[in-house]
């Protein structure tokens, strides 16, 4: 034992301490090594995943994670047909499970065989594509390497740029992609959102631009086109391009045959298949381009606390459009030359370039019973000034304007049979002119309003007020705010065409509050209804009384019957409306009504420039307005406009304001209001027949 | 019923002293009378005779009268002195209304008929014969005849148009038959009586008026229709003989608008060249505020305001151009002032244009108070007519007419069957009725129609009746 113990001390002393010594110094030392590559390595860690090319992060695939597929913005007709699509940059979205397996596999094969399998980078590739590098090094990379994943995140994240630094950033953020994102997702992504020329973006897109049809529509040669669309669409674009096209999609299918998506067979069916192209028919800028411009800023209007981008969210816009009488507009705005023709001959200046498209038009119609605009056609032609007339220019309505003045004072109290004195008149310093040939005669409140005089407008606006007025005009839902000068009496107040429809469809539909407007619903891409147009249930109150409605009514019947809107007179009893003509002629308005509809129709130069000779809205306003109301009335099946219910007829002289049975034309009164006498001094002189004896008899 | 009687014992009378006389005259054929009664009285005949000769030439149907025919004037003087003298001096208390028959005046013809035949409907006593002829000659002469001879007149209702009235005038200057002129008469004479509104009486109350008003400058828009109207050159040789001067008198034509414009400027002194400081200094300012407002000025529209250098405006036309110059006024701001008219404004039309510029004016008719018409004219009892009510042509000439028959009435009646006792009863008779107040019918065989002053007070027509002072206790 003392041996043992000995030897074990010897051992103990000699041997196990100092090896124990060494030991923990070679530990020590190891661990100090451990410790200072660990510190030399998390130190040059730290800077280089510091540097830009490591700013790789999550953060850095938030645009991923929230990717939302782009979608085109759909406009649809009263009917829900199709009428405009809307984008800045053309999508048709298509989730996963709608994505043809034909073009994913033809995608997959071309662009990565290996994109079921990998972590988000395919090594070999990418080490391929390094010694490629290497041995050129002048030529940058070559070489495509890049994954389904990696295409994923250089088109979404990173740029472009053909460097080491953008390329070990895509590398390293697809393989964090792939860590939480699953690879429907990515291919989803990837299908809807990579650009493949013609200006549409993923499959569908191209399907529809290149094909004209719908992605599930499309055979194994047309999706290998598309597929091979992807490297790059700018080369391999058919339209431009056809044999290059054609070369491409030869590869593709061939690459599908290599992953076993083809076989041979069929590779020799889809190689000699032909491809058949069609032209992609945008329906934008061609059915109803000013009205479905309105609708774009409407919605803009309606959904802007939303933070919507209208144009690219797939949002379902419902319109009040009628196609049907939309067209009819359209061909009565482009049929309407003869007008334009005598308008351009009578132009005060003819210094301007554009000789042909020197007059413009505009015509708007709208439904009475529910205030929707059924057509909204801003001008002759959209592709040359997309100025929507209809909408946005502020003119001044001429006698178009007195329907309102004139309904004012029925308000007020005074009958269609009241006389007037027709001469020039001054209110201050303001003058307006009055037709000579009108002048030195006398009226009546009737007659003046359907032969538009100035000068008794100007005395019945007196009589009523320029407040009055105004503050009417604001109950008629006139946005656009009036001058409070003289001037107004006879339209001098500039307001839009929308102002006058707003006012007619009041005037027509006896003030119950329809608001105008062009849009029913909106929808998102879930089937969210983000706005509906719904009617008020709100007891309204007229701002003028039921007879004073009827009475401007006629008045109104009585302007295409006997007056101004003569060119209209074939479809009397069917239509009513105003014309306005300003200072030579600038602004030719007519604002009317059938049964069914509201219409405004306006002609004039974009200028300002007066027309000279015989050009009014008696000549150019009302015809467009009849040949469009002959069609709508076709088409609406619209019948005669109602007959005063609240009013008593009698045979009144239009310029005597007395009783006729002869001379007298149908006037209407509020009941126990019409006319007793039936003898006029005025008329006898007319007549001939002295009143007094005459001077020269005494 | 006696005066028949004795108009037919005159006549037998007459006619026995005529043939004795022709007995006489006969034997003192041998030794004539030289007394200077009897020489005036034939020669008297003889003109007589003459005319009744002539008159009796245009009828063949009167055979009773063919002594007439039978002998020559001298022999007829001789022979029938006294049925010459009767036939001239003496009436048989019929009224002949005589007139034309003209399709352009039918209504006025209709209208004086009417007249008449409403103030005889209830005079049993009356006796009116009705004539119509045609403008020749032959059928006025032939009319006349008829009259003459058949009717015996006491006196003649007569009107219708220059030629007729010439031709009736020529006859009734020989025949000396008092006449009734509804009208103007285009030939004056002793026994002409002409029943229309008086133009003296007319032109003095328009001159009181002026003068009650104090105006002292006038300015005349005359309508060229009436440049030369009898009534208004008196109108204006009454004012030239006053101390109102005339201004203005311009002329413009009442169918055409820019004559009436015209003659506004012109009144109003608006012309350029004439006040060409005033005008740039308005131009001006208008420049500059249409440059601030940002337009193109319009020099059309510059206006010089109307200057007037008068009291008032007298516009002789008709209510309708009165209403149109109003507006005109209005138009080149012309400052407030009484504006004078004609009867031709009084129409329930002629404030229909509402203009404040007939604030305040007056005219002149001659039918005053409309309730003060006869009855038979007015035709309603219990209904009062508005003083603005229009009158209407019907009722100048019904009144005109209305008068015409009640004075030939009242003088053949109280004229005893001779023919210068109605002329006489004519010049002295007075009208006691509302609307002439007792006048005497006639001065200087011109109607005394008296004249009424209107005036327009808050837009209403007013009859300015000087209020009868109340009698003292």
């Amino acid at each position: 034992m003392y041996y043992v113990n000995k030897l074990y001390k010897k051992f103990y002393y000699f041997v196990w301490i100092p090896l124990s010594a060494i030991w923990f110094y070679a530990a020590l030392a190891f661990l100090s090594f451990l410790l200072l590559v660990t510190l030399t390595l998390s130190f040059s860690l730290n800077i280089v995943f510091s540097s830009p090319i490591f700013k790789a992060y999550p953060e850095s695939l938030y645009a991923i994670e929230t990717w939302r597929p782009k979608d085109n913005t759909k406009i649809y007709d009263k009917d829900k047909k199709l009428i405009s699509e809307q984008f800045n940059k053309y999508h048709v979205y298509l989730p996963y499970e709608k994505i043809p397996q034909k073009m994913i596999d033809a995608i997959v094969s071309i662009e990565d065989k290996k994109f079921w399998q990998h972590k988000g980078i395919d090594v070999f590739a990418i080490l391929r594509a390094f010694t490629s590098l290497l041995s050129h090094p002048q030529q940058g990379i070559k070489q495509g390497a890049s994954t389904i994943t990696q295409q994923v995140i250089k088109n979404l994240v990173l740029s472009n740029k053909r460097t080491i630094s953008r390329k070990i950033r895509e590398i390293v953020l697809s393989l964090y992609l792939e860590t939480f994102m699953d690879k429907k997702k990515i291919l989803e992504i990837y299908c809807n959102s990579i650009f493949l020329g013609h200006g549409s973006y993923g499959v569908a897109a191209a399907a529809k631009r290149y094909f004209g049809k719908d992605v599930s529509r499309l055979d194994y040669h047309e999706t290998a086109l598309i597929a091979g669309l992807f490297q790059s669409p700018g080369r391999y674009n058919p339209t431009l391009n056809p044999k290059a096209a054609k070369q491409r999609q030869l590869i593709v299918l061939q690459a599908m045959v290599q992953a076993k998506v083809l076989d041979r067979k069929a590779l020799k069916k889809y190689e000699n298949m032909p491809l058949n192209y069609d032209e992609y028919k945008s329906t934008y800028g061609k059915i109803a381009p000013y009205f479905v411009d309105y609708v774009i800023e409407k919605t803009q209007e309606i959904l802007e606390d939303k933070n919507i981008d209208i144009k690219g969210s797939g949002l379902q816009i419902f319109t009040t459009l009628d196609s049907n009488l939309d067209s009819h507009g359209s061909a009565v705005i482009e049929n309407s030359q003869d007008i334009y023709e005598k308008m351009s001959r009578s132009l005060l200046d003819h210094s301007q370039s554009d000789h042909s498209h020197n007059v413009e038009a505009s015509l708007i119609a709208i439904d009475r019973k529910s205030g929707g605009i059924v057509t909204m056609i801003g001008g002759r032609d959209y592709n040359k000034n997309k100025f929507n007339r209809a909408a946005q220019a502020l003119r001044a309505p001429g006698s178009s304007f007195k329907t309102f003045v004139y309904a004012l004072a029925l308000e007020k109290g005074m009958e269609w049979n009241k006389q007037f004195y027709v001469s020039p008149v001054t209110i201050g310093n303001y003058r307006p002119k009055t037709s000579y040939s009108q002048l030195f005669s006398e009226t009546t409140l009737f007659e003046s309003f359907y032969k538009s005089i100035n000068s008794t407008a100007v005395l019945v606006g007196q009589k009523i007020g320029i407040n009055s007025l105004v503050n009417f005009s604001k109950k008629l839902n006139i946005k656009t705010p009036l001058k409070e000068e003289a001037a107004t009496f006879l339209g001098g107040s500039e307001v839009s065409m929308l102002d006058m429809a707003r006012a007619y469809l009041s005037m027509a539909t006896n003030g119950r509050k329809q608001q105008v407007h062009a849009i029913s619903k909106i929808v998102d891409r879930g089937g969210k209804v983000l706005y509906e147009k719904k009617q008020s249930d709100k007891k309204v109150f007229p701002p003028l009384k039921e007879q004073t409605y009827e009475l401007i009514k006629e008045g109104l019947k009585s302007v295409v019957r006997y007056g101004t809107g003569y060119k209209a007179r074939h479809l009397s009893g069917l239509v009513a409306g105003k014309t306005g003509t300003t200072d030579q002629a600038r602004d030719n308005w007519f604002c009317g009504y059938t049964k069914d509809l509201i219409i405004i129709t306006w002609l004039g130069n974009d200028n300002n420039i007066g027309f000279k000779g015989n050009i009014s809205a008696s000549n150019t306003a009302t015809p467009l307005f009849s040949r469009f109301a002959k069609r709508s009335i076709k088409v609406l099946n619209s019948g005669r406009l109602n007959e005063p219910y609240h009013l008593e007829m009698a045979k009144v002289h239009p310029r005597y304001g007395i009783r006729d049975h002869q001379l007298g034309v149908p006037m209407y009164f509020r009941k126990g209001h019409a006319p007793i006498k039936n003898e006029s001094d005025l008329k006898l002189l007319e007549e001939g027949k002295e009143l007094r004896i005459g001077m020269n008899e005494l | 019923m006696n005066y028949k009687y004795l108009f037919i014992l005159i006549f037998l009378i007459g006619c026995s002293t005529f043939e004795s006389s022709k007995k006489s005259n006969h034997s003192l054929s041998l030794k004539p009378v030289k007394k200077n009664s009897e020489l005036k009285t034939y020669k008297r005949c003889l003109s007589h005779s003459k005319v009744l000769k002539l008159l009796l030439k245009r009828q063949t149907s009167l055979g009773e009268y063919s002594w007439l025919n039978e002998s020559s004037s001298k022999q007829i003087c001789k022979k029938h002195a006294k049925k010459v003298t009767s036939l001239m001096k003496f009436h048989q208390n019929t009224v002949v209304v005589l007139y034309e028959k003209n399709k352009k005046e039918h209504l006025r013809n209709k209208k004086i008929l009417d007249g008449i035949k409403k103030s005889i409907a209830s005079k049993k006593r009356a006796s009116f014969i009705f004539r119509s002829v045609n403008t020749s000659k032959k059928e006025i002469d032939s009319e006349v005849s008829n009259i003459v001879f058949k009717d015996k007149a006491a006196l003649i209702i007569s009107w219708g148009g220059e030629r007729f009235l010439k031709r009736l005038s020529l006859w009734q200057k020989h025949l000396k038959i008092p006449t009734l002129i509804i009208g103007k008469s285009p030939m004056k004479s002793e026994h002409q009586y002409e029943v229309l509104p008086n133009k003296s009486n007319y032109a003095l109350q328009l001159l009181k008026s002026l003068k009650e008003r104090k105006i002292k400058k006038l300015a005349i828009l005359t309508p060229a229709k009436y440049e030369k109207s009898p009534l208004l050159r008196l109108i204006k040789d009454e004012l030239s003989r006053s101390d109102i001067e005339v201004v203005y008198d311009v002329i413009y034509n009442s169918n055409n608008y820019d004559s009436m414009n015209y003659a506004c400027r012109k009144i109003f002194m608006i012309d350029k060249n004439l006040r060409s400081a005033e005008y740039k200094k308005i131009y001006l300012n208008e420049k500059e505020k249409a440059n601030k407002e940002g337009f193109k000025l319009n020099t059309d529209l510059v206006f010089l305001p109307a200057k007037v250098s008068y009291d008032a405006i007298l516009i002789p036309d008709n209510f309708k151009i009165v209403n149109h110059f109003v507006k005109l006024f209005d138009f080149y701001k012309m400052p407030r002032i009484p504006l004078v008219g004609t009867y031709e404004w009084r129409s329930r039309d002629l404030l229909s244009s509402e203009s404040d510029y007939l604030q305040g004016a007056m005219f002149i008719d001659f039918i005053g108070d409309p309730n003060k018409i006869p009855l038979a004219i007015r035709g309603t009892r219990d209904q009062k007519i508005q003083i603005s009510e229009s009158l209407g042509l019907g009722t100048d000439y019904h009144l005109m007419s209305y008068y015409s028959a009640r004075l030939a009435l009242v003088s053949t009646i109280d004229s005893r069957s001779l023919r210068k006792n109605v002329s006489k009863v004519l010049r002295s008779v007075r009208i006691k009725d509302q609307f002439f107040q007792n006048k005497l019918a006639f001065k200087e065989n011109a109607f005394n129609w008296p004249s009424f002053l209107f005036k327009v007070d808050q837009g209403e027509i007013i009859l300015s009746e000087k209020e009868k002072k109340p009698r003292s206790p």
